[in-house]
């Protein structure tokens, strides 16, 4: 078996002691990271992106495999015991997880949460690994007329999942993709929106962006709320951290439930993990035997997301090493390490960069045990780290967010835009214009161009390409429709209206 | 100058748009008290929408999510604070915080609705214009390779869809077609406090300013006392030195041990 022998190839590179240590020491920081209030998992890419100027690229991906995972696992705790969910796909966790901790149940939540993150994430990860390849050979064949209406796809959905009014998605989106122009074009030398700034000819940096929109503007938002709101206070962990016979008997079958939504549904070009908690939140609902319990602590409420989300998170994986298109604002920040190499996610990475892809999914695998042997024992220790002076935290927030994005090129221009964006982002936030369109156009803005106008010199200037290719027209017909429909639902009449809002996610800190 | 006055409520309010009567009054409640119960109560309509097989159970969590909705609150704090009950958030109300007007007074400006979406609708749209002339003032240079349309269509065609998108965002901004967004705006209005912001603001630029020049773990300590005073902590001596050890730390590990160049100031204090 092909598969088999490279995933081997991948065990045994990351099997490496600095490798090991690497993905141990992902886990970790991403889970102390992801545990503190406000910090998603997202944020917590984004501010770490940094170390890709330190360690060597396959290195530095097992790094942030670790991360990603340990962001996930750290933000179940805190939407479990502070109701912060650290980005919309712990929403549903937070309907169940918290009332469960305030009943004194919140190790039994914590442990369904992280075991559940375990079988999804592993099982997940067998999809990857299988479906990875086999997505790769299809994507080969793709073409550029319907590369690009892929790219529409995934921005529509994304745009659609996140904002609860989609034209101001559609606003947020434009401007990122606006973003993405800045710079000299690749392929003419043409200078755009550079405004004569040398600095700006390479496009502004990613990372810059990145770390002013999300770790910047929440520290903003922090201060702006100062003091209307007071700090949260943790739940007390009461109780022994661990599941009794009947919360296993309650577990397993959401469990495996989240993971058939979430992995599959992550993995379209169009997912992202919104979709399949909600999906998983409401199935497990209307499944369960005790409908007395939901709202209240169900476990199953937790059990059921918790794998959705994880599941969904590898998922994410496969448009995202086989296209190059990250579906989620924590996907756009892998994307952002991989292009600091120079390594472009697509169709050919599985042939061109096997040791990178495949010591990748083998560290997927080793992350999560390592997350199900680290995370329980040390919540004890994420409890204490939730008590941490709130204005001391976001110093240092802001001190970890100025190095890295001053680390880039060594230069204070990067903070300065790292800082505008911080603004922009705070208003955007304010006004309630949703920020992972944005993020998604300003990475993928320059892809989706070159895609644009390679299909039309292919079809030597004729417009109408996207369209009169059935393939290409189908898939713009499902953007228009992933963008229209639940506009049209919305406007249709009340029953209809609360039902799209049932499945319209709330909007959390940092991938909103 | 108080919410309860049918003068000040918002025009879309009492304008029809499509919703049910009952809707209205909730929502007209929820603008005006915007207490917890104000906003439970718009929840608990949104819910009553439905008029499905909801359960009683099903209710709690649906009207959690409808409230977060509602206050558009992402913030870790502020959930909190919604969570508490009632009387906590009326409590807090009435204290008045640094003397800053909030409450009725600091939200409710002549027209009744929150300024700040039209504003940034506004902003939104002359950002598309912008890049829409700018676009078409890209030089398309007269070697075009092969049929490729050049470096101007895609931008074109950015700066369009966000002129488009902007300008029906105005157009519903401007009715009010979206009472939830106004209301969102109005909490945010209410909450927001933005002498912390500009103060932070200024640091983070003077960081920005002076940080090549001052070097690295010199300016790095400064700034982590100063955030976390403007943030609210009372004990700068010890903020001084935690920023200190920590821009000490970064320095050494960067610097020294990765070889990731930071600058070491002007004045030359070295280590």
């Amino acid at each position: 078996m092909d598969v088999l022998s490279h995933l081997g190839e991948g065990f045994a590179h990351a099997f490496s002691p600095l490798h090991l240590l690497l993905a141990l020491g992902g886990c970790v920081l991403g889970s102390l990271v992801g545990v503190l209030p406000g910090l998603g998992p997202a944020t917590t890419v984004a501010l770490l992106l940094p170390l890709t100027s330190v360690v060597d690229p396959v290195g530095a991906l097992v790094l942030f495999a670790g991360i990603y995972y340990g962001g996930m696992y750290g933000g179940s705790t805190t939407a479990i015991l502070l109701n912060v969910p650290g980005e919309t796909a712990s929403v549903p966790t937070t309907l169940e997880g918290h009332p469960m901790a305030r009943a004194g149940r919140g190790g039994a939540a914590l442990a369904t949460a992280a075991i559940g993150s375990f079988v999804a994430g592993t099982l997940s990860t067998l999809g990857v690994t299988f479906a990875g390849p086999a997505f790769s050979s299809i994507a080969e064949h793709i073409q550029p007329a319907e590369y690009f209406a892929i790219l529409v796809l995934a921005f529509a959905t994304v745009t659609a999942v996140v904002a609860d009014a989609p034209v101001r998605g559609l606003c947020s989106l434009f401007l990122g993709l606006a973003i993405g122009l800045v710079g000299i074009d690749s392929l003419t030398g043409q200078a755009r929106y550079t405004f004569g700034v040398p600095e700006l000819f390479d496009g502004i940096a990613l990372v810059a962006i990145a770390v002013g929109l999300f770790a910047i503007a929440e520290a903003l938002y922090t201060a702006a709320r100062l003091r209307r709101a007071p700090d949260p206070e943790p739940l007390p962990l009461r109780g022994r951290i661990g599941m009794t016979r009947q919360d296993w008997r309650r577990s397993w079958k959401p469990w495996l439930r989240g993971t058939a939504l979430g992995m599959p549904i992550g993995a379209l070009p169009a997912g992202g993990a919104e979709i399949p908690t909600f999906l998983s939140y409401n199935l497990e609902r209307r499944l369960t035997k005790h409908p007395e319990q939901f709202g209240k602590g169900a476990i199953e409420g937790v059990a059921g997301p918790e794998a959705a989300n994880n599941a969904a998170f590898s998922g994410v994986l496969v448009p995202l090493l086989t296209l190059g298109i990250p579906t989620s604002a924590t996907a756009s920040m892998l994307l952002i390490a991989f292009q600091m190499y120079n390594v472009q996610p697509g169709p050919q990475l599985f042939e061109t960069q096997p040791t990178l892809v495949w010591t990748l999914i083998a560290s997927l695998y080793i992350g999560n045990v390592v997350l199900l042997l680290l995370n329980l024992p040390l919540i004890p220790l994420w409890v204490k780290l939730l008590k941490i002076d709130r204005p001391l935290l976001t110093a240092g927030i802001l001190v970890f967010a100025t190095l890295g994005v001053y680390a880039l090129a060594q230069n204070p221009f990067d903070l300065a835009v790292a800082l505008a964006f911080g603004v922009l982002g705070f208003l955007l936030r304010r006004t309630g214009y949703p920020l992972a369109p944005l993020v998604l156009g300003a990475v993928l803005g320059p892809m989706t161009e070159t895609q644009f106008r390679r299909a039309l010199t292919l079809a030597e200037g004729d417009w109408t390409v996207f369209v009169t290719r059935p393939v290409s027209a189908a898939i713009l017909a499902l953007a228009a429709l992933a963008l229209i429909g639940p506009m049209l639902v919305r406007r249709r009449g009340p029953s209809a209206r609360a039902q799209a809002e049932d499945s319209a996610p709330t909007h959390p800190v940092n991938a909103p | 100058m108080s919410d309860q006055s049918p003068l000040d409520r918002s025009p879309q309010d009492r304008s029809p748009h499509g919703r049910v009567p009952q809707d209205r009054t909730a929502q007209d409640r929820a603008a005006q008290g915007r207490t917890a119960q104000g906003r439970t109560a718009q929840g608990r309509t949104a819910q009553g929408r439905t008029a499905q097989d909801r359960t009683a159970q099903d209710r709690t969590a649906q009207d959690r999510t409808a409230q977060d909705r509602t206050a558009q609150d992402r913030s870790p704090q502020d959930r909190t604070a919604q969570d508490r009950t009632p009387h906590d958030r009326t409590a807090h109300d009435r204290v008045p915080h640094g003397g800053i007007p909030h409450g009725p007074v600091a939200h409710a400006p002549a027209a009744g609705r929150p300024l700040a979406p039209r504003v940034a609708a506004l902003a939104f749209l002359a950002a598309g214009v912008t890049i829409l002339a700018l676009a078409f003032a890209i030089p398309t240079p007269a070697l075009a390779e092969g049929t490729d349309v050049g470096p101007r269509a895609f931008p074109l065609l950015i700066g369009a869809g966000l002129t488009i998108t902007a300008a029906i965002n105005a157009v519903q901004c401007f009715r009010g077609s979206d009472p939830a967004h106004d209301e969102q705006a109005r909490e945010e209005a209410r909450v927001t406090e933005w002498r912390p912001v500009a103060l932070l603001l200024v640091t983070l630029a003077g960081y920005v300013l002076m940080l090549e020049f001052l070097g690295y773990w010199q300016t790095t300590a400064v700034l982590f006392a100063a955030v976390a005073r403007i943030l609210g902590s009372r004990r700068s001596g010890r903020d001084l030195l935690v920023g200190l050890a920590l821009a000490l730390a970064t320095y050494l590990l960067f610097d020294q041990l990765l070889g990731i160049h930071l600058p070491p100031g002007y004045l030359r204090w070295d280590l």
